[in-house]
């Protein structure tokens, strides 16, 4: 008897523990929603492998989130989200850590392709219907890519980390955060033709209604006073904005639709008319203990769209203000989101 | 009687008589350290959990590593990179660096991060695994919030000569060797031991985080280690011994990237070696202890892709000194005093930092009557210049019925740990204004270790709870400088409860031997650290609510089966708890043939890991292997 039970407590104990099964994580399905008028990228974690795209339709403040995943057999976008630019129909991802380009058809969010061969690619820039440059951390080279064909043609030399990019007519603007410089290159020859010595840092830069460049650096870790710049398109500074201290670790710089303000975080929200002379000295919005990560500027509505990444760790929120600074809406995105487009 | 103990004593490095009861032939795998119903001392152990692997367990995979015994014997949760790869262990809802590993006392941990490497350590050079749940880990040090691992190695001076040889051959091209020698006289025992193996690691897995989820070899996982040690040990008298001990390790291996990259080509070399010295005098009453070693270690880091090279070096001395003294069965003193010098070497710190501690440890267990043990202990820490801790706890044991072996047991602890150099110094980042951490714990116990329910059925039963409080929890979190800084951010609350319980069958030549174990943790941070946070009262990320193990095996004459199976619930992976990783169960299976002629045995062993080929991960995007298989042919020679 007692053997039997002791048989007994023995199979209860392994079909207990045997017996269940891996479900599939719930994802909410998603359609074609024609009211979806913000694409929202979420950063996620370095490693992890926790980036996400969300869509969000301003209109009734409803969130489809893991849009890429939902519409691509579940298969998550990849490791770090950097960036995203729109390119006729199709929107092309940067997956910075996975080392890839994700092409997407931008009515369903599709992948149609990848763009492979990149080291740590940041942004990418459209120079033409058929060519783009994308920038890198790592690789010491910005990529000349073939967007028909979906492959990197060649590879523009800078020793050392490239950012952000703008175009202004036939030349390119890159900043150079290794050398701490502005390149300029010739789209014809896709070659630098002129470096302009900046101060430590040029993480983010815009382009005003006159042409006219804005770069802030942020000045590295209490190494320098961040600085704004104010350049040509032949790139020579125009103007040089000081920060008020060494401490101070601006970023994200912004400018609204009609390129004649300028927004950027140093702890809280700033703004300032591109016809200022000086710093504001009072934030726009202020920080009130939240961690602002990413911003855009809605064109259609004019709201600034900010992001807060709470603890890097879960979910961050993002808040919605309109030019006075009022929150409008609120609403929970992925991790880290950083990055705002407004589709046409 | 006495001799009996000192040579016990002596066997142990250390009065520990209960452990005596684990000898070669007990195949119980893991157990309550027995102290009760060993009526020669009064120790406090019985107040606090203490567990045991079984030394048996160990020398049968002598070619293995530390993160997978604690794997398939505890519940304590193994955050593993993949087979071989890094692995780090936390129990009752703490971190990893609040989990310390000792060597014979010794703590190992790296004062940069304050962890160890599990999968580092190779089961060939230690005899026996100690787990000290909560308060217990007092005994040993301070700031195991959650508990410690103690490896310890033992002699017998009984022994002449015996040799341990194994070769493992297992899938994904790993292979292992070790060879042990232990030999010498009554007075001289000499220990030499070595190891080396190697591992592809390069198993398939289904990558469902590319397109199409096509199935993908693990790549840049190659690992390979290599380690020698040699012991000594001299009886100077018949009351006192001298040891000496020395081992290197090389490590060698890639780091796989995760799935959703290409490969990184990341390598890390791991290198370092120990000198030891131990002096131990036994009189009648009393017994002291000294231990010192010296200890150089080096972590060398590449990743190819990103052009980034780290080397770490740390080297320094830890000592300890132990003294116990008995005057009678009812009174029992344990003081230990601790001095240990750290220096660590990394490009991160402004310059070489130094670390100095000093502790003092004081217990003193009292039995008014044979059925209650009260333990108070007291310890001290200083470390560097920051200010002392005071680590008080307090716990008592009740035989509950005057002939049965139910013993039912509460203790409170107080502990704390003190920031790591990494958390106080790393640049950009660190933080020298950090607090300590400080915890308070709460644990309730009762333990029955031969409950006898038929001649041919013996159980055992180990069921706690536990409280477990961290103030100034330290975590890394995102500044408003762009990079991460470290602050005592959090509270964090752990509960749960732990329930082992061993089966022993005995049906004529059949026996069968099963332990189940089964553990509940919610480890939850009560502390809001800004206004949308939505982490206050969720589970900490990678800490599984629920863990089950379960070992069953059944010997007849000389062929045994062992079938081990082990699940961990959902761990989340974000601090809201929106995202997690899913639950895994996981079934080995074991088939032993033991040969003897007269004093030789040879045992083969053939596994057969992941049995249903479940897919999982432990860290989000790190694939495990599948179903693998590995022979082992052991050797052993008893002269």
């Amino acid at each position: 008897m007692m053997r039997f039970k002791s048989i007994l407590l023995w199979l209860i104990i392994v079909l207990l523990f045997s017996c269940k099964t891996e479900e599939d994580k719930k994802i909410i399905p998603l359609s074609n929603e024609s009211g979806v008028d913000v694409i929202i990228l979420n950063e996620g974690n370095f490693g992890s492998g926790n980036a996400s795209i969300d869509w969000y339709n301003s209109s009734n403040n409803k969130l489809y989130d893991h849009v890429f995943k939902s519409n691509n057999q579940n298969r998550p976008i990849g490791d770090v989200v950097q960036s995203m630019q729109i390119i006729g129909d199709k929107g092309y991802i940067v997956v910075n850590n996975s080392q890839k380009i994700e092409v997407v058809n931008l009515s369903d969010f599709k992948s149609i392709g990848s763009i492979q061969g990149l080291t740590s690619p940041r942004y990418i820039l459209p120079i033409n219907e058929s060519k783009a440059y994308v920038s890198d951390l790592y690789s010491n080279a910005i990529s000349v890519i073939n967007l028909k064909d979906r492959v990197v043609e060649k590879t523009i030399p800078t020793n050392g980390w490239t950012e952000q990019m703008v175009r202004i007519e036939d030349s390119a603007y890159v900043c150079d955060l290794t050398n701490n410089q502005l390149l300029v290159l010739n789209l014809q020859t896709d070659s630098i033709i002129k470096r302009t010595q900046l101060i430590r840092q040029p993480g983010s830069m815009v382009k005003d209604k006159n042409n006219n460049l804005w770069v802030l650096c942020n000045g590295g870790f209490d190494e320098m006073i961040p600085r704004l710049y104010q350049i040509n398109t032949s790139g020579d500074v125009i103007q040089v904005v000081n920060f008020d201290n060494i401490n101070q670790y601006p970023s994200n710089l912004l400018i609204n639709e009609e390129k004649d303000h300028l927004f950027y975080f140093n702890d809280g929200i700033f703004r300032m008319s591109i016809t200022d002379k000086s710093l504001p000295s009072q934030p726009f919005i202020e920080k009130k203990g939240r961690l602002f990560y990413g911003m855009g500027f809605h064109p259609s509505s004019s709201e600034l769209y900010v992001a807060d990444a709470i603890d890097y760790q879960q979910r961050g929120k993002v808040y919605r203000f309109d030019l006075e600074g009022n929150e409008i809406a609120t609403f929970q995105a992925g991790i880290i989101p950083t990055g705002f487009i407004f589709t046409p | 009687m006495r001799l009996t103990f000192i040579i016990t004593a002596f066997l142990l490095w250390g009065i520990h008589p209960a452990i005596a009861q684990f000898g070669v032939n007990d195949t119980v795998k893991i157990k309550e350290v027995k102290i009760y119903n060993s009526p020669q001392i009064v120790t406090p152990e019985s107040a606090f959990k203490s567990l045991e692997v079984d030394s048996l367990e160990l020398s049968e995979k002598s070619s293995g590593n530390l993160a997978d015994v604690l794997n398939e014997h505890s519940t304590i949760f193994v955050k593993s990179y993949g087979s071989n790869g890094l692995s780090s262990v936390s129990f009752r809802g703490t971190s990893a660096a609040h989990t310390m590993l000792l060597w014979n006392d010794i703590p190992i941990n790296s004062s940069m991060n304050g962890q160890v490497d599990f999968s580092l350590i190779p089961l060939a050079f230690f005899d026996g695994v100690e787990i000290d749940f909560g308060g217990a880990s007092l005994d040993k040090n301070a700031g195991s919030l959650g508990g410690s691992i103690n490896l310890k190695n033992e002699v017998d001076y009984s022994n002449r000569l015996s040799i341990s040889a194994q070769q493992r051959i297992a899938s994904f091209g790993n292979s292992g060797t070790s060879f042990i020698v232990k030999g010498g006289r009554e007075k001289l025992q000499v220990h030499l031991r070595s190891f080396y193996k190697f591992g592809e690691n390069n198993y398939s897995y289904v990558n469902k985080g590319k397109e199409d989820f096509p199935e993908e070899e693990l790549e840049n996982a190659a690992t390979q280690q290599t380690g020698v040690m040699g012991e000594l040990f001299y009886l100077l008298s018949k009351r006192s011994e001298v040891s000496a001990q020395f081992s290197s390790l090389i490590s060698k291996r890639e780091i796989p990237s995760i799935m959703l990259i290409n490969n990184n080509r990341e390598t890390q070399n791991d290198y370092s070696n120990r000198f030891s010295l131990g002096y131990i005098f036994n009189s009648d009453f009393w017994q002291l202890s000294i231990k010192s070693s010296l200890f150089g270690d080096q972590l060398d880091y590449e990743n190819q892709l990103l052009q980034t090279q780290t080397s770490t070096a740390f080297r320094g001395v830890k000592n300890v000194a132990t003294f116990v003294f008995q005057p009678s069965t009812k009174h029992s003193f344990k003081s230990k005093l601790h001095y240990d010098y750290d220096v660590a070497e990394n490009k991160a710190y402004p310059q070489d930092k130094e670390l100095f501690r000093k502790a003092f440890y004081l217990n003193y267990s009292y039995s008014p009557s044979s059925r209650v043990i009260l333990s108070l202990i007291n310890r001290l820490e200083v470390v560097s210049n920051q200010s002392a801790l005071i680590l008080p706890a307090f716990g008592i044991s009740y035989q509950l019925f005057e002939e049965s072996n139910w013993l039912l047991r509460l203790n409170a602890s107080k502990n704390a740990k003190y920031p790591n150099l990494n958390d106080l110094y790393w640049q950009p980042g660190g933080n020298e204004d950090l607090k300590v951490e400080r915890s308070n714990g709460l644990e309730l116990g009762i333990v029955n270790s031969e409950l006898k329910l038929s001649k041919s059925a013996q159980f055992d039963v180990n069921a706690n709870l536990f409280y477990l409080n961290i103030q100034d929890y330290i975590l890394w979190e995102p500044s408003a400088f762009g990079y991460w800084r470290s602050r005592n951010i959090e509270e964090v609350e752990s509960k749960g409860g732990e329930l082992n319980i061993g089966m022993y069958l005995n049906w004529g030549k059949l026996k069968s031997r099963t332990i189940a174990q089964y553990g509940y943790t919610s480890s939850v941070n009560k502390q809001v650290k800004q206004v949308n946070d939505a982490s206050v009262n969720k589970q900490l990320i990678y800490v599984p609510a629920h863990s089950f193990n379960f070992r069953s095996s059944f010997e007849w004459k000389t062929w045994s089966l062992i079938y081990q199976m082990n699940y961990n619930a959902e761990r989340y992976t974000t601090t809201d708890n929106s995202d997690y990783l899913p639950f895994y169960t996981l079934h080995n299976l074991q088939f032993q043939k033991q040969l003897a002629v007269r004093k030789q045995r040879l045992v083969i062993m053939a596994e057969i890991n992941n049995v249903f080929n479940s897919t999982y991960q432990a860290i989000q995007w790190r694939p495990m292997p599948g179903r693998n298989y590995g022979i082992t042919i052991n050797y052993q020679l008893l002269k």
